[in-house]
């Protein structure tokens, strides 16, 4: 058990130096001198030669490579265009909002998710599946951000129903103050017994992480269809019903423990493109969170941020990824004696 | 009485029983065949063709939708409906180019990591996990990001995110094949490499890759659209749905009909081709889980 | 009255026919052989008189009657109460029967308190009792599927049909996917089954070599049909079908020349 994770450890680190380096090489490939666009558009020449020093940029690749490595694993993931602060900082500040709709969009996901595909496998070919199936590829092929602005349409301006904008009333924010321990309203309105603000980031947050949650509910409810279907057909499953289980218990007791498996193996995955997805959705909704500071990044060609974004979610990918495996291990002997 | 009481059912006979059983790939099949068709035929389609292009008509900005402009217009008083029409030739466009882009980096990438093995196996397999280390949407993000906003950029930039994919299916085919005993028997009377590819690792190659290929079309209709949403893309006046969506965000909720009509289109588009590639992958090959963006 | 009686048994998928079976009989204390290439319709067969031709997606008519009572068209809940407790089923390939992420144990011990073990204490002795009269430790309940080899895990498929006493056991091609040193244990414990416990045992296989070593009766099925019965002995010695008799020349015979004999 230990050789297997201290393994995918290994590779893991591998592939996060590639990473880096991608990274790196992306921001680099930016036309023009970006020594120019960091001293501004009404800088004197005569000062590029001495940003460019200050910024590395005079130094042969191979030392500038090192150079960024030693900056990435020291913390220092350089300083943002658009607002003048260090990225690291910037990206810890807009994480927690980030994370906050992320987790609650992929709950969202997988309580929607693992029931219809289980409904799905349980009648197959029936009505119930078929609609089933075109409901997560529904999920699957929607344009975000087209969503979003939908569901502010419906929602906000013709129902009148939900707000939509930021993660909270300002003006319940200011009355009963919030004590930040997460970052995370919701958690910390909970945390502090603030029931005002409770209400106020809940309902904020409902549209937003249904909107998010689109995806990654397709993706979970074709997944968990796909394997049970899969699993119910198999040698060991006619043989707990050639044993007398009725198809209940079967499905229940020794089907179901697989169906867990897929979602587990895709959550990693949906987590990241999720937190990718929010770059489309978070502008519409005034979320300020990693997709507005992405978002205003690229409008403003603010390098080192993208890169700084770029890196945080590929590195937040790997180690999603890695702890994915263990936790399969962990749930599937086979995977570790195998 | 004949010989066997089972008899096998004539292929025709299996495809017609794949269609009737799966209305889903039918249903895809037609719309995406429909897209295409708009496609071409967008000029004979759009009652104002010109706006699609350039012309602008400064006093019929923001119409609602009437007899005369079905989408209404947008803020510049052209007409959404040929602007959306027109638009299925972008799109698509993409997509093709994407796969193309991909398929001629990835499948010779992939062919030498199984077939070769060894160290060439592993150099560029490790390649390919780094890449495959980010979301496709983010790598995409990032090369159009940093590159001049247009197609061209977006398509690169997708390519880019995309070739590892291709890389990864034919290295498993290619390794699978070229550990077979067949194989080593045609080395060994001497039959050259490149005909073992081409005659035996290919035509494998095939079925799978074209599953792969019509799963990933929306997937990459999908990345384009975000992308030109967010500005990297094809820039006004050209008539991508993503762009509009984006320009008719100011006027959104009064002016309803600039972002409803363009984001439809794109979330129809990518259904179809979404359920055409289901259905492919059930017809073709039932066996694989489904395929994950 | 046969344990098992077999009459005008019809399994079709939709309007394709599969089996068409006029008669067969088990009886208890009798190793009756099934034999046939693969797509007879053995397999089908098997899923009939377990009332499982549902899951899939096959149609039955005809009559399969166990020690008189009609199981065709029972319902659903009384088909329960046959499975496993007056039937049980072992598999061609052990390695896949298993549930790869429960520990054999569980599912053995699951069937037992199923079937009328009132705790758990006595579930485990007769589990274990069982698996030592097939030879084997009681601890290897303990271990994965994954952790045991296809003879073992084959054996403690003999052992559960065995702890639940049931009367007729099928056994579908048990032996084929196993190392033919192994498949003799097999074939021993099987015939004890017989002997001892005065089971009544449907054994299907294509193999004619085993099904000859085995089995008491035998019946012949191709495309669906049975095209030959009677005891093995008469069967093997003086076919009267023509399939009969080219299965017959296919089975490998082993001639000893001149230098050893």
């Amino acid at each position: 058990m230990t050789r297997y994770i201290a393994r995918r450890i290994v590779l893991a680190i591998g592939v996060v130096a590639g990473v880096v380096i991608l990274t790196f090489l992306i921001a680099r490939i930016v036309p023009g001198d970006p020594a120019v666009s960091w001293a501004g558009p009404h800088a004197p020449p005569s000062q590029f030669a001495q940003v460019r020093r200050e910024l590395g940029l005079d130094r042969p690749m191979v030392v500038q490579i090192i150079k960024y490595f030693e900056g990435v694993l020291t913390g220092h993931w350089g300083t943002s265009i658009h607002t003048h602060q260090p990225v690291l900082s910037d990206l810890s500040n807009a994480a927690p909002a980030s994370l906050e709709l992320v987790l609650a969009a992929l709950l969202f996901a997988i309580a929607v998710g693992v029931p219809m595909g289980l409904i799905s496998a349980a009648r197959p070919g029936r009505l119930v599946d078929h609609t089933i199936r075109v409901g997560s590829i529904f999920g699957v092929s929607m344009p975000i951000f087209w969503m979003a602005l939908i569901f502010q349409l419906l929602f906000f301006q013709k129902l009148h129903l939900l707000p939509v904008t930021g993660r909270y009333d300002p003006n319940v924010a200011f009355a009963h103050p919030l004590h930040a321990y997460t970052g995370m309203a919701v958690i910390d309105s909970l945390l502090s017994g603030n029931w005002p603000m409770l209400e106020s980031s809940l309902s904020h947050l409902v549209l937003p992480a249904l909107v998010v949650a689109a995806y990654p509910a397709g993706v979970i409810a074709r997944m968990v269809r796909a394997t049970v279907l899969d699993t119910l057909g198999e040698t060991h499953v006619q043989m707990v019903r050639a044993l007398g289980f009725s198809e209940r218990t079967v499905f229940a007791r020794f089907a179901m423990k697989l169906a867990w498996s897929p979602v587990a193996a895709v959550i990693a995955l949906v987590f990241a493109y999720s937190l990718v997805n929010t770059f489309l959705v978070e502008s519409i909704f005034n979320w300020p969170g990693l997709g507005s500071y992405a978002a205003a990044s690229i409008g403003s060609l603010d390098t080192p941020a993208i890169t700084g974004v770029t890196l945080l979610i590929a590195l937040v990918y790997v180690f999603a990824n890695l702890i994915v495996d263990v936790v399969q291990a962990i749930l599937d002997p086979r995977i570790r004696l195998g | 009485m004949t010989d066997t009481a089972i008899l096998a059912p004539s292929r025709l006979a299996v495809v017609r029983g794949h269609l009737r059983g799966n209305p889903l790939l039918l249903v895809g099949g037609i719309v995406a065949t429909a897209i295409v068709l708009i496609a071409l035929l967008a000029p004979l389609l759009a009652p104002y063709p010109a706006d699609a292009v350039s012309a602008t008509h400064p006093l019929s900005v923001l119409l609602p939708p009437s007899m005369s402009h079905w989408f209404g217009t947008d803020q510049v008083g052209r007409d959404i409906l040929s602007r959306v029409l027109y638009g299925a030739r972008v799109s698509p466009l993409i997509a093709v180019f994407v796969i193309l882009i991909s398929c001629v980096i990835g499948i010779p990438l992939g062919l030498a990591a199984g077939y070769f093995g060894g160290v060439i196996d592993e150099v560029i397999m490790r390649v390919t996990d780094v890449f495959l280390a980010f979301p496709a949407l983010l790598l995409a993000l990032a090369f159009a990001a940093v590159l001049p906003p247009s197609l061209t950029s977006t398509t690169l930039a997708i390519a880019i995110a995309w070739w590892p994919w291709y890389t990864r299916l034919l290295r498993g085919q290619a390794a699978s094949v070229a550990g077979r005993p067949y194989v080593e028997s045609c080395r060994t009377l001497g039959i050259s490499r490149r005909r073992i590819i081409f005659r035996h690792i290919l035509p494998n190659a095939i079925t799978p890759l074209i599953v792969e290929i019509s799963l990933d079309v929306g997937g990459v209709i999908l990345t384009a659209a975000a992308l030109s949403f967010l500005g990297l893309g094809a820039q006004d006046p050209t008539p991508d749905w993503g762009l509009m969506v984006s320009e008719g965000q100011s006027y959104f909720m009064t002016q309803w009909w600039l972002v409803t009509f363009p984001g439809l289109a794109i979330l129809i588009t990518a259904l179809a081709f979404n359920l055409l590639g289901d259905g492919l992958r059930d017809v073709l090959d039932p066996k694989r889980v489904v395929k994950l963006l | 009255m046969s344990l098992l009686e077999i009459s005008d048994l019809r399994i079709r998928f939709g309007a394709r026919p599969v089996v068409e079976m006029d008669r067969l009989e088990v009886d208890r204390a009798q190793v009756v052989g099934l034999a046939g290439e693969s797509g007879s319709g053995k397999s089908m067969t098997t899923l009939a008189i377990l009332g499982l031709a549902g899951t899939v997606g096959a149609h039955v008519e005809g009559s399969i009657q166990l020690d008189g009572q009609q199981l065709v068209d029972l319902p659903q809940r009384a088909m329960r109460d046959i499975r496993g407790r007056r039937v049980a089923i072992i598999f061609q390939s052990p390695a896949m029967a298993f549930n790869p992420v429960f520990r054999v144990g569980r599912v053995f011990l699951q069937a037992l308190k199923l079937h009328g073990t009132q705790s758990q204490s006595d579930a485990e002795e007769r589990a274990a009792a069982a698996l030592r009269s097939v030879f084997l430790s009681p601890d290897l309940l303990h271990r994965y599927p994954s952790q045991l080899s296809g003879g073992q895990l084959q054996r403690i498929s003999i052992a559960i049909a065995l702890a639940l006493r049931c009367d007729l056991l099928i056994a579908d091609e048990p032996t084929s996917a196993l190392d033919v040193t192994v498949q003799g244990d097999v074939l021993e414990l099987l015939r004890g089954l017989r002997d001892q416990k005065e089971m009544g045992i449907l054994f299907i296989s294509h193999d004619l070599a085993v099904v000859a070593e085995l089995c008491d009766h035998v019946a012949i099925m191709r495309a669906g049909r049975v095209v030959e019965a009677g005891p093995t002995d008469r069967v093997m010695a003086q076919p009267q079908d023509a399939y009969t008799r080219e299965l017959l020349a296919a089975v490998p015979r082993i001639v000893v020349t001149g230098a050893n004999s």
